[in-house]
């Protein structure tokens, strides 16, 4: 394990089991992730993306091997510890329908804070470009909805974001928009997964390159 | 861990605002329920009070619920009255004392019967809340897959659910203790003064919010847990 290391695979094995078959959704993983960086998966639809970017977020567990955050094995973590290790280290963007419809922008962000600071979560959404943060949902476009998502994940200076394909429902400019300003965050570490179609968009920013493919990684 | 929740704990009042319809006929089913309580429960209570007020004594009447109201004499003749019409009419030889004592019977069961059918009319309105609930949160289970990728732990969902359950029920049982009291000032104005009158003691306003709210909550827990429990990978694959 690298000591300077935020997040470590050690051999990690992923396998589905439906109606007596089994899919190898992850296959001897073993990588790490520097403080600071921000690293690509590519791969294929059914590679084992969504698996991995949820092994790292804790909303899984893997079959068999480790899973390390700055220092702690993760494996054996109760639900209490495993859920205040998320909210404290980890945030999430999805795809798509990240928000809560019946949360204002501003709420949305707020929802996983502890304390009631609106003016942390405001700076946020400006640091973002979001105006007008009372809007619902409902009336934010795609590439708010997911700048709002985004200042959501920020909201407890978490020491890393997970991002599932963020922008494979904007168009080309809104993505580079959208990458722009995760390249433009400081200290935190990014790991964004993406099709196969976008890879030549996301080399151009990214520290590190993985590809995935029928589960197995290579660098 | 008051505060750690609050943000979960403020989403079940706002979680009020959607489907509203649905929200809306659960609420007004649980006023309707706690409407009929307050009326069946009152009038037992009325019965009660008056046959203990107006037990009997050498065949006299000694008095009514309401002591300036009602004439012990011309009650004492009413009773009379009746009392040699059924014994004309059937050929039976009951004594006022008898038949006191029979309708006196009558109304210790009627009072029962009507706190049983109180019992049933509000556990009617309320069991709506379950019904609600289950759709209201398979309608949400993608955003129970973001609620936990946040951190947020089944406990505190399951609080966040129950919690919205149990306001359905507080604001069912507001309303319907406020319409309530408000027929049953009605009825004891204008229907019957004078008779028996529909007790509304304090303690049935509280003590039907509390059991209301209470039974909501409890009614909120089957399809709380079941939503907290959702594996998160379904939760997020789900269009909704």
């Amino acid at each position: 394990m690298n000591i300077k290391s935020i997040i470590t695979f050690e051999n990690v094995y992923k396998v589905y089991e439906k109606g007596g078959s089994k899919i190898n959704a992850l296959t001897d993983v073993s990588f790490s992730l520097e403080p600071g960086t921000l690293s690509t998966i590519h791969g294929p639809s059914g590679s084992g993306k969504t698996t991995l970017i949820y092994l790292m977020g804790l909303l899984k567990k893997p079959n068999t091997g480790e899973i390390i955050i700055k220092g702690i094995k993760t494996s054996n973590l109760d639900e209490k510890k495993r859920c205040k290790l998320i909210r404290d280290e980890i945030g999430f963007i999805f795809r798509r329908s990240n928000l809560l419809p019946n949360l204002t922008a501003l709420e949305n962000v707020m929802l996983p804070m502890s304390s009631s600071d609106n003016k942390k979560a405001e700076k946020l959404l400006e640091k973002v470009e979001v105006s007008d943060w009372n809007r619902f949902p409902i009336n934010l476009s795609f590439e708010e909805e997911q700048k709002v998502a985004l200042a959501r994940s920020l909201v407890n200076n978490p020491t890393f974001i997970l991002a599932d394909e963020p922008t494979a429902d904007l168009d080309s400019k809104t993505a580079q928009n959208f990458m722009n300003l995760l390249k433009k965050l400081d200290n935190v570490t990014i790991l964004i997964t993406s099709d196969d179609n976008l890879l030549g968009e996301f080399n151009k920013f990214s520290n590190q390159n993985f590809k995935l493919k029928d589960g197995v990684l290579t660098g | 861990m008051l505060v750690d929740i609050m943000g979960i704990y403020s989403l079940a009042l706002k979680n009020l605002r959607r489907n509203r319809l649905r929200n809306l006929s659960t609420v007004l089913r649980i006023s309707l329920g706690v409407i009929i309580l307050l009326i069946l429960v009152s009038s037992g209570l009325g019965i009660n009070s008056f046959i203990e007020k107006s037990g009997t004594s050498n065949g006299k009447i000694l008095a009514g619920p309401d002591n300036q109201a009602i004439n012990t004499t011309n009650q004492t003749n009413i009773v009379s009255s009746a009392v040699d019409y059924l014994n004309s009419l059937f050929g039976s030889k009951v004594t006022e004392n008898q038949l006191l004592s029979r309708l006196k019977d009558f109304f210790v069961n009627l009072a029962y019967i009507l706190d049983g059918l109180a019992s049933i009319a509000l556990l009617i309105g309320v069991l709506g809340v379950m019904n609600t609930m289950g759709f209201n949160l398979s309608e949400r289970k993608r955003e129970i897959g973001i609620l936990k990728s946040m951190g947020f732990t089944k406990m505190q969902i399951l609080i966040s659910c129950t919690l919205e359950a149990a306001l359905l029920g507080l604001i069912g049982s507001l309303i319907g203790v406020i319409l309530g009291t408000l027929v049953i000032w009605i009825i004891s104005s204008f229907f019957i003064p004078g008779f028996f009158t529909i007790l509304l003691p304090f303690w049935l306003i509280p003590g039907s919010i509390l059991i209301t709210t209470l039974i909501s909550l409890i009614l909120g827990l089957y399809p709380a847990w079941f939503t907290s429990e959702i594996k998160i990978e379904e939760a997020l694959l789900c269009e909704y």
